[in-house]
């Protein structure tokens, strides 16, 4: 399928914060399998992962995927933290305080989520086919 | 579509006197705008210490509208 991580899911710090000023528990993380996608402008998150946070749309980019034909179309963002986990235990976790994501129904494709360029521009992506590996630092 | 409308509306409206402020994050609710801001996060969090858990907007301003292209097919939600 190509290079998978594992990543879970949280509001955003911010939303966070206002969670615990509003005196309302930080729903718990949710977490899946998703694919480094160097083909996706932005990071998507299935909606699985998303509906259980209870956000609100923060945020709204135009849309370009092989079904949307010529047009490009406008969807809702939401803003999550996201946490990559390091490569052992004793490697710290990648976190990401606030990221606009897109709620995409990856439920046919056997993975949660593409970690799109968006992410991926601030990291350093090794993929080496012929060993079967790949790295992904920050 | 999108449950933003207004405030997408909104942006396109102030977009020309926004311009001057490329690059920069907009925070806006309904027909108004609250203030520019450095990074995504700094836009949110005076969105959430602003306005709570309602809804509001946020945008990187920019002369046109950026495309996020996906060469994978998706199921994108417009919720």
């Amino acid at each position: 399928m190509g290079p998978l991580i594992t990543v879970a899911i949280l509001p955003s710090s911010p939303r966070q914060a206002a969670l615990r000023a509003a005196g309302l528990a930080v729903p718990a993380y949710t977490s899946g399998t998703f694919l480094v996608d160097t083909g996706a402008s932005n990071t998507v998150v299935d909606m699985t992962l998303i509906s259980p946070l209870g956000l609100a749309a923060t945020g709204a980019a135009m849309c370009h995927t092989p079904s949307t034909g010529q047009q490009a179309m406008p969807f809702n963002q939401y803003d999550v933290m996201i946490w990559i986990p390091g490569a052992s235990a004793s490697d710290p976790a990648w976190i990401i305080e606030a990221l606009p994501v897109m709620e995409c129904d990856l439920s046919a494709q056997g993975i949660k989520g593409l970690i799109g360029r968006d992410v991926l521009d601030r990291s350093i992506l090794i993929y080496n086919g012929t060993a079967k590996h790949f790295s992904l630092a920050y | 579509m999108t449950e933003l409308n207004r405030e997408i509306e909104t942006y396109n409206r102030l977009l020309p006197e926004l311009l001057a402020q490329q690059g920069k994050f907009v925070l806006i609710k309904g027909s108004e705008q609250f203030g520019t801001f450095d990074s995504y996060q700094d836009a949110l969090s005076a969105g959430y210490q602003r306005f709570q858990l309602e809804p509001f907007f946020v945008k990187q301003i920019a002369p046109a509208e950026r495309v996020s292209y996906f060469t994978r097919d998706l199921t994108l939600l417009a919720s």
